[in-house]
């Protein structure tokens, strides 16, 4: 249900929100169409910030659209190892530099103070969901390696039946969440579109991709305080009049020394944060041997303790489990595990009630594992078993507890 | 909205003056690529200490698990191998490049304020300590012994050093308390003063100022420390860090197996920044030994300390102070050439430099009261012929110093000694049967005296417990009999089901072992029957198939690409042995980790190397997060992006 809300209803609604309020917005107010540049308040932060954000996203942008339209295309070009590595890497610069673009961006409407001043609450939040986009996609393009295989099996069936008016949200639904959240933000961005200064992308003339970097700037001569303000608030350099010479060459190295430790920092942080933030990998769980068939009451709970080979990351030993087993027949029986799906507790059998009942919150269950008392959400959890050569051999499993579905952990 | 919240919070915190006291400075004479060494030495600090902390989310220090915890963050965790490989080749960088920084200040005089400089020579100890307490934490084969003989050291100073053996220690021997207290030292003590010292080094520094160039006519010009020369400063940081990146990559630190005290193949050396002081060593003997372990290193120490108070002349220009040069020449000469000898002289061997070990054989003799007459026995009975002890005797068969270690218990030693074939079926040594009971008694007990770990009494076997703490053994590779696994102390009910240990891989299977000690076990205990390099087929009359099962290639049903399930194949047949199928085969493979005929390590390592002539690497990244290479090509493509970008800016901004 929650499924269909966003992968469906809400690409729609983002899309009609779009157009819709677009066009309102142009034709009845057509000079807010614009980027409305800040380029003659402070230019020096906005170029190291701008123009690696706009080369980067217009490339990477082209790129999810010519994967969306031309998919079969788009996927023959990746079947060569080489040019595969080639586009990954040349992915892998654009997306870095276009991060670094809206993090210079950001930083300078914190810190000039004259472009916070002109800074709406709108553009706050259209720049933290942008910074968000373009953080998920990159991790998406270095953690999951298959990113550039699945997208003509994903994403672009999934736009495909979006824009057929077929809609099938079973394409990404499997992905992991933070492929799923990319997607369903990149539409939040297009909903935002007709809010923000976003618009500026339809703004005609577009020959702004082509003509050469223009600088707006106030006339008069300028020092060194007024340009670099995004980091010399303060200190030594802002505000001594010192020419405009020196002043730009102390800002390039200011630049350097930037970019230099944030690139030598994201180096370290990318891999540390990876090896912190891993979910740790299943252990295939075995099958274990718990007694003979023959020993068991027909129709009686009881308890067994076995012994199983377990891993606990490096730690390679035996662990003592218990399951209740209910024998029905020779080849028919019933592995509940121990754990009550309330919150944990082990429960116990009541042998005159001929019910199970578990002391902490008072959940009770029949013999088939039904709740009939207490706030146990679902009903007893089985396990998988096996009989072998008159031996009972079981797969210890534990499951998520405190909801309705029966989920492994 | 931002600027409210930031002139709020430099008003209440002092931002511009902490900037003010940190950057604004005039370095007297220009920038240099000189003066950037102490940034590099900062930086080298932050990522130790972020590597350092990122591995403390997987290491445990406990002997049973250190080693395995290491192996678990180096090959199964993403980008473990990056996080670990940073921590060692930074470790090794800070060494390095702290003895340049102090270099370069002499040659330039740059200690204007003594105590900066005393604050140097406190960090300069202060990182060889951590380089020394480091090393052991891995616990495997070298770091146990970089531990065990540097504190060995340390307690053949006269009156204080068997205290501060035991401050080191925490008991008698490396075992738990001591990794406890070389961890706690690391991490908790010796961290935080270096760091505590880094902030005094600055703020002294800072206090008197830049001494800038030692022309004096270049100092009537200054340029400004931010940004110039920290924008040098981040250039060398960069190099360094990026030289960092790469030894990670192509120079791994290498596997060195878990840490053995009984395998006497392995022959310890300590780590290269302490190589200078170990050949000094060598040339003091008996009385004279303090000399060599408290003179030399007082002595360099002492010069370093009192160079401020003795070079006072005005001078700076390093042409014009021949004398202080010469003795830079003569004491940086030193370090370099006993370096240089330490490095080539082979590796001590284990017995004589443990001064540990020959005092216990001498303060615990009544604990085997058959062990003189056994001595006796063990040279007249012409043991000696083959079996070497404490560097004496033949090398036909295997030595036996460290015998009480190997965890035999007293019915094995006897059945050796009555029946040597009833364990080694291919075994040349000849059967003592002749000797009578109390003779074979007497023998044991002097078999069991040998080695550092001879606790336990003459009548009951050396239990596993004992035997781990005596002599730091991992106490989950002498459990017991058997290698049975460790089992939940919860007490299981009666009439469960158990696993069966013969249907499993032991302890051994779990351990990453070293594939170069694994080839000289190899040799000495595996070759007679599998062949050299495991290659031959040698006869077995009686088998089915005729000859003893190759190991180069081995048995496609062992074989396995995975390194653990190839290891967990082969470990079931080397802990339990096998008989090959047919009528009476003449050799049976014995089962060496349950008659503890190797130890878990040993067994651990052959492994490793029988998977190496298989060509499978047991070390391999099973969870890289990004393959070693793929990532340096990544980082090189964003370096050279980065460059390209600012150099193409900087043109056009002038």
């Amino acid at each position: 249900m929650s499924d269909s809300i966003y992968f469906v209803v809400f690409p729609y609604l983002a899309v009609i929100l779009a157009v819709g309020v677009g066009l309102y917005r142009y034709f009845i107010n057509r000079f807010s169409y614009s980027s409305m540049s800040s380029q003659f308040l402070e230019n020096r932060a906005l170029f190291w910030g701008s123009v690696p954000w706009h080369y980067g996203i217009v490339l990477i942008l082209l790129s999810h659209l010519f994967a969306t339209v031309i998919p079969r295309f788009w996927a023959s070009l990746h079947s060569d190892p080489t040019r595969m590595l080639i586009i990954e890497l040349v992915g892998g610069i654009l997306g870095f530099l276009t991060l670094l673009g809206i993090v210079i961006v950001v930083l300078r409407r914190i810190f000039s103070p004259k472009v916070a001043v002109v800074t709406t609450v709108m553009d706050w939040i259209l720049l933290a969901d942008l910074l968000l986009q373009v953080a998920a996609g990159l991790y998406i393009a270095f953690f999951y390696r298959w990113g550039s295989l699945w997208y003509e099996y994903t994403a672009a069936p999934w736009i495909a039946s979006l824009a057929s008016l077929t809609p099938h949200s079973d394409y990404i639904i499997p992905l992991p969440w933070i492929v799923r959240f990319h997607m369903v933000n990149g539409f939040v961005v297009i909903g935002l579109f007709p809010f923000t200064r976003l618009v500026h992308i339809f703004t005609v003339p577009i020959s702004y991709l082509w003509r050469p970097y223009q600088v707006v700037m106030w006339y008069r001569s300028q020092t060194a305080g007024t340009g670099g303000a995004f980091m010399e608030q303060g200190g030594r350099a802002g505000g001594t009049g010192e020419p405009g010479e020196i002043s730009r060459r102390s800002f390039f190295l200011k630049v350097i020394i930037g970019t230099l430790t944030s690139i030598g920092g994201l180096i370290l942080a990318i891999p540390y944060l990876r090896a912190i933030f891993r979910s740790s990998p299943p252990t295939a769980s075995a099958w274990s041997e718990v007694t003979d068939i023959d020993s068991l009451p027909v129709g009686q709970p009881v308890d067994l303790k076995f012994e199983m080979v377990s891993q606990d990351a490096y730690i390679h030993g035996a662990t003592v489990r218990t399951v209740w087993v209910i024998k029905h027949s020779a080849d028919n029986l019933t592995v509940f595990s121990p754990i009550c799906p309330h919150l944990g507790c082990y429960y116990t059998w009541d042998a005159q009630a001929k019910l199970f009942e578990c002391p902490c919150h008072g959940s009770v269950y029949t013999i088939t594992g039904k709740v009939i008392a207490g706030p146990a959400p679902r009903p007893l959890d089985t396990l998988p078993y096996k009989i072998e050569n008159g031996k009972l051999f079981v797969q210890w499993e534990r499951f998520k507890v405190a909801i309705p579905e029966k989920v492994r952990v | 909205m931002w600027s409210h919240v930031w002139k709020w919070f430099t008003d209440k915190w002092p931002y511009y003056g902490l900037r003010h006291l940190l950057l604004d400075e005039d370095v007297p004479g220009g920038t240099s690529y000189f003066y950037t060494l102490g940034t590099v030495i900062l930086v080298i600090f932050a990522v130790q200490v972020v590597s350092g902390i990122v591995q403390l989310f997987y290491y445990v220090p406990s002997v049973d698990h250190a080693y395995d915890s290491v192996s678990y963050l180096r090959t199964q965790v993403p980008f473990g191998w990056f996080i670990h490989n940073m921590h060692y080749w930074g470790a090794q960088a800070m060494v390095f490049i702290v003895t340049l920084h102090m270099i370069r200040v002499y040659i330039w005089k740059g200690y204007k304020n003594p105590l900066t400089w005393l604050i140097g020579v406190l960090q300069l100890l202060t990182v060889m300590a951590l380089s020394f307490t480091g090393a052991p934490l891995v616990w495997d084969m070298k770091g146990y012994w970089d531990g065990e003989v540097g504190s060995s050291i340390t307690s053949t100073v006269p009156v204080v050093g068997d205290i501060f053996t035991k401050l080191l220690r925490g008991g008698e021997t490396m075992g738990q308390l001591a990794l406890s207290r070389f961890f706690i030292f690391h991490v908790g003590i010796l961290t935080p003063i270096l760091a505590a010292l880094i902030g005094s080094h600055i703020a002294a520094f800072r206090f008197t100022g830049v001494v800038g160039s030692w022309d004096e006519r270049k100092n009537r010009f200054s340029a400004p420390l931010w940004p110039d020369q920290l924008y040098k400063d981040s250039v060398t940081s960069t190099i360094v860090f990026f030289i960092l990146i790469v030894l990670c990559v192509f120079a791994p630190p290498s596997f060195s197996g878990a840490a053995d005290p009984s395998n006497t193949t392995y022959l310890p050396k300590p780590e290269w920044n302490f190589l200078f002081i170990y050949q000094a060593l060598k040339y003091f003997h008996g009385p004279w030994e303090p000399v060599g372990t408290v003179g030399v290193p007082f002595v360099l120490i002492a010069l370093l300390i009192v160079l401020p108070f003795i070079d006072r002349s005005p001078e700076r220009n390093a042409v014009r102070r021949p004398i202080a040069m010469a003795c830079l020449v003569v004491y940086g000469g030193f370090v370099v050439v006993f370096t240089i000898l330490g490095w080539l002289s082979p590796g001590f061997t284990q017995m004589p430099i443990l001064p540990g070990a020959e005092k216990k054989a001498v303060v615990k003799p009544q604990a085997f009261p058959g062990a003189k007459k056994g001595e006796q026995l063990f040279n007249s009975e012409g043991c000696t012929a083959c079996h070497r002890v404490n560097g004496a005797g033949g090398t036909l068969g295997p030595d036996l110093s460290q015998e009480g270690l190997k965890g035999r218990d007293r019915q094995w030693l006897r059945d050796q000694i009555r029946n040597p074939k009833s364990h080694f079926p291919t075994s040349i040594m000849p059967s003592f049967a002749k000797l009578t009971d109390d003779e074979v008694n007497d023998l044991i007990d002097y078999l069991l005296s040998l080695g550092a770990g001879s606790s336990g009494s003459p009548s009951s076997d050396v239990t596993g417990q004992e035997r781990a703490q005596a002599a730091g053994a991992r106490s989950n590779d002498a459990a017991g009999p058997g290698p049975t696994p460790r089992v939940n102390p919860q007490k299981p009910a009666a009439g469960h089901a158990h696993v069966p240990a013969e249907n499993l891989p032991g302890p051994a299977a779990y351990v990453i072992g070293d594939a170069v000690n694994g080839a000289v076990l190899f040799k000495q205990q595996c070759s007679s029957c599998h062949g050299p390099d495991g290659k031959d087929h040698v006869p077995n009359p009686g088998s089915i198939d005729g000859t003893v099962p190759p190991l180069n290639p081995i048995d496609p049903e062992l074989f396995n690409a995975a390194p653990q399930i190839f290891a967990e194949n082969i470990d079931k047949i080397i802990q339990h042995g096998s008989v090959p199928p047919g009528p009476s085969p003449a050799i049976t493979m014995p089962a060496w980790g349950d008659t503890h005929s190797l130890t878990q390590q040993e067994i651990a390592n052959i492994e490793a190397y029988i998977m190496s002539l298989n060509k499978v690497n047991r070390a391999r990244l099973m969870h890289p997060g990004m393959e070693p290479k793929d990532f340096l090509i990544l980082v090189v493509a964003v370096y050279a992006a980065v460059i390209v970008v600012l150099l193409s800016a900087r043109r056009r901004a002038s």
